[in-house]
């Protein structure tokens, strides 16, 4: 049995499932020290499921947003060297450029910039400096610092520098952990260059954190392998997660996305995921939630992940509404809602408290909004009705009819009848949907390479760039006999005499049977 | 107006926004351009009227493939390095600097060697957009040699060519930016005195990136906001018309490269039950737009993609399926529409099999 977590904002929720079948859930409150949240949790799922033995789980899955947080806080971040290797060519955007001064502050805002890196065919620009490159390690160990990103020009094409400079460093200072640019992300020098920092940055704490999940787990009796959340929708090993924890950042609305396609078998569908303040909307494109196509910041620094694309909109259970129901959110109250709410006793009319007076949900006491003008009713409705259907609409990128997948606490606030949607869905267990996309998803890696036509044959180039896919994919967990590659994105590269295109492939697996820790890339 | 690094966000943006869909992403541009200017001081954006007739006025812009711009994303140099190989070979300096194209990062780059020269940098270009090929620019389609022409690489190789045409001197800084700069280089060209610069320069255009950079960030995610004060601004300038021609999303990019150009076809989706459709040709820019099948927007006129939430104008090379988008035509100033600039600047010099239609 998989044993799904989701540690969100609010609530930690965990879910047990035995093959498709959802056999327990239970929601705890998030604590700060999140590892005691994860517990409550798992003993709720226990608790409800009482024959089972804790050695009956055969993985564990889990999505937190606690390296996000760490960014977004500026807490828990170790103090990093950042090395640029291609000076010559890139000198006039040094490290943490455009960053705010807090978070630049917290990483040290330590720079080596030195001579060498690659042109975009592989060949060398200028000679790797290592004199420089000495100068800058006597430098880094003189600062005692714990951490390092290293970020050489077109390394995803030609990794050689990152690597060699690697093994330097973990030779001259035994423990230092080195974040690779070519790990991390594609060609894009800026933002690749952020992640791996930031990647650096958060090393120390993920291996702190995966140490403390792992004995949490071993304290309940599970022994399962641990697999974390990225932020595509696909698992890495616990292991892996400790060297790259940047790749979990906004895995959450993925795992909401990937519940929502298991509990309604739907692999093309729109999905919301309605909260207390906010609707989250996204759309399932075979059996994916949709990538955005832009730049995504974490903590106000531009990355290039991968990134699910939602829109949130501001419709919860908690929204305020308007005395003529022709206004309803922004505002919410939120978390309060239980307590200040119409129907829970409170004073504030909110979404939940129309839903109730319109019948459409049994909540608190209902006598409470009995008095409320007809007329408010039907036009909060319809309010709510135009928010949804036309930013639902805007999410859509078929012509076509596509089902509506509604999970999360407040799925009663949708209306059955939305326009360019076929059929309203409200799957059972939607509530925990997040901790069920957690304990379903695959894993997967990337790759990417850049050919010139004429010289090489397309063919010859997408199998290379296929099979190194792969073999990252093994190394996050998966098992080599259930790869699979679901993404090839042909880039041009103008102005190339002869056509140069850039391939980038995504491979997805399912889970090796008794995987652990897969091998570190 | 003196321009500090403060205000290169807002002309980045508004290049950005000119360069109807080509001039690679301006971000690592405009972080660039702002260190020079921390690096080196302000830059002086002289109206072309302030200008004298006698000075020494050289064009200058980087060109090259926007993904390689990405990764090597310059040293600062390359454009003065080209500068100063020019100046030796003409024996003589600049006195002021103009962008060969407003669209794009090139609206950048003089500002680059303006500080590090303490040089002003001219309120014009040559092009009023972005657009594929030298010999597009006014200066050559009215009569301005582009050579001598200088390029620079990242590594500090430069050359100095003479050619019959700019068409030629075109092919030559392509084959130079491939093989002395790993696929980009910069160029200082189209050598010429005030009075020509006068008569031969779009007008206002850097200026105008700046007020369109700035009306975007004000009005970030506000559309309607964001056309009225467009329709506002374009009013005190050359350009004519300006018309949302559409909003949608992108249905299908079907995309590959001829002759070192990034080529492509779009569909759009009208929101909305009533489904109308439209395809937008690219070559680099949009240079084509048909509404249901009838031709609505042709070059030289601009063909602008911006994204329906935020207002950001979006590049061909990241224009995506399922991209929610507005489509915003603008009518070309009048010295883009003339019989000389026709001969160059028509639809069927790119390929196309219509005539250039007024918005």
């Amino acid at each position: 049995m998989r044993l799904g977590i989701d540690v969100g904002g609010t609530h930690t929720d965990a879910v047990l499932m035995d093959g498709g079948d959802v056999c327990a859930s239970h929601k705890a409150l998030t604590t700060a020290d999140i590892s005691s949240g994860i517990i409550a949790a798992i003993n709720g799922v226990l608790k409800n499921k009482k024959d089972l033995s804790p050695s009956a789980v055969t993985a564990v899955m889990l999505g937190t947003t606690q390296f996000t947080n760490a960014v977004v806080e500026r807490k828990k971040l170790a103090q990093v060297a950042a090395i640029r290797i291609g000076a010559q060519s890139t000198s006039a955007l040094p490290p943490f450029m455009d960053w705010p001064g807090d978070l630049t502050r917290a990483l040290g805002g330590h720079c080596h910039m030195i001579d060498g890196g690659h042109e975009y065919d592989g060949s060398e620009i200028v000679p790797f400096d290592e004199a420089a490159f000495e100068t800058a390690i006597t430098d880094i160990r003189s600062k005692n610092l714990k951490a390092a990103a290293l970020c050489s020009v077109f390394s995803p094409v030609n990794a050689a520098t990152e690597l060699l400079c690697r093994d330097r460093l973990q030779d001259a200072i035994p423990g230092i952990e080195v974040a690779l640019s070519h790990q991390i992300g594609k060609i894009g020098l800026y933002q690749r260059e952020n992640a791996t920092l930031l990647n650096a940055a958060l090393m120390g704490f993920a291996r702190d954190i995966v140490a403390a999940f792992e004995s949490s787990f071993a304290g309940l009796g599970i022994n399962a392998p641990f697999f974390i959340s990225q932020n595509d929708g696909t698992l890495m090993s616990a292991g892996f997660a400790a060297d790259f924890p940047v790749l979990t950042f906004s895995s959450g609305p993925t795992n909401s996305m990937r519940g929502a396609l298991y509990l309604s078998g739907l692999k093309d569908a729109m999905v919301v995921d309605v909260g207390g303040t906010t609707s989250d909307i996204g759309m399932l494109m075979n059996g994916f939630p949709r990538q955005s196509g832009t730049s995504v910041e974490i903590g106000g620094v531009l990355t290039n992940f991968r990134m699910p694309d939602v829109l949130a909109i501001g419709l919860g259970g908690g929204s305020l509404v308007a005395e003529d129901g022709k206004t309803v959110g922004p505002d919410s109250v939120g978390h309060q809602l239980i307590t200040e709410g119409l129907v829970f006793g409170g004073s504030r009319l909110t979404a939940t408290d129309i839903a109730v007076a319109a019948k459409h949900v049994a909540i608190g006491d209902e006598s409470r909004v009995a008095a409320l003008k007809p007329d408010t009713i039907r036009q909060a409705l319809e309010t709510m009705r135009d928010l949804l259907g036309q930013n639902i609409d805007k999410m859509k990128t078929s012509a076509g009819d596509l089902p509506l997948v509604v999970v999360g606490g407040g799925g009663f606030l949708v209306p059955d009848d939305l326009p360019g949607i076929s059929e309203v869905i409200h799957p059972n267990h939607g509530s925990v949907a997040n901790a069920i996309g957690a304990a379903l998803a695959q894993v997967g890696a990337e790759a990417e390479i850049v050919y010139t036509r004429g010289e090489r044959e397309r063919g010859d180039a997408l199998a290379e760039v296929q099979k190194q896919a792969k073999d990252n994919a093994v190394k996050a967990g998966a098992d080599p006999a259930h790869i699979t590659i679901t993404e090839i994105e042909e880039t041009p590269m103008s102005y190339m005499a002869k056509p140069t295109m850039r391939l980038h492939v995504k491979a997805v697996g399912d889970l090796a049977r008794g995987a652990k820790d897969g091998a570190r890339a | 107006m003196i321009i500090s690094k403060d205000q290169i966000a807002d002309i980045a943006m508004g290049g950005a926004f000119l360069a109807t869909g080509g001039g690679g992403d301006v971000l690592v541009g405009k972080m660039t351009t702002e260190e020079i200017l921390r690096r080196h001081g302000d830059v002086e954006l002289m109206p072309l009227e302030a200008l004298d007739d006698a000075a020494t006025v050289i064009a200058i812009g980087s060109v090259g493939a926007p993904t390689i711009m990405q990764e090597k994303v310059s040293n600062g140099m390359e454009a003065l390095w080209a500068l100063q190989a020019l100046e030796a070979y003409l024996g003589r300096k600049a006195d002021a600097l103009i962008a060969f194209e407003a669209g794009g990062l090139n609206a950048l780059v003089p500002f680059l060697v303006g500080a590090q020269r303490k040089l002003p940098v001219l309120d014009a270009d040559g092009m009023g957009r972005a657009l594929p090929e030298l010999q597009m620019e006014t200066f050559s389609i009215y009569g301005v040699k582009a050579t001598p022409l200088s390029m620079a690489g990242d590594l500090g190789d430069n050359a100095v060519i003479n050619t019959r045409n700019s068409a030629v001197a075109e092919k030559l800084v392509r084959q130079f930016a491939i093989h002395a700069g790993g696929g980009h280089c910069c160029s200082a060209e189209h050598v010429m005195d005030g009075k020509t610069a006068k008569r031969v320069s779009v007008p206002g255009t850097i200026s105008l990136c700046h007020r369109i950079g700035a009306s975007l960030g004000t009005h970030y995610g506000k559309l309607d906001l964001f056309l009225a004060d467009l329709q506002t601004i374009l009013k005190d300038t050359h350009y004519g018309k300006m018309k949302c021609l559409f909003e949608g999303k992108i249905a299908d990019v079907a995309r590959r490269v001829e002759g070192g150009f990034d080529m492509g076809d779009l569909r759009l989706e009208s929101f909305g039950a009533d489904k109308k459709e439209m395809r937008i040709a690219i070559q680099n820019e949009y240079l084509i737009a048909k509404l249901d099948g009838e031709v609505v927007a042709t070059v030289p006129d601009l063909i602008i993609l911006i994204d329906h939430e935020t207002c950001r104008p979006i590049t061909s090379e990241t224009i995506h399926y399922g991209h929610r988008v507005a489509v915003i035509g603008i009518g070309a100033p009048p010295i883009m529409t003339t019989p000389e600039a026709m001969k160059v600047l028509a639809p069927r010099c790119f390929g196309f099999d219509t005539d250039y239609k007024p918005l």
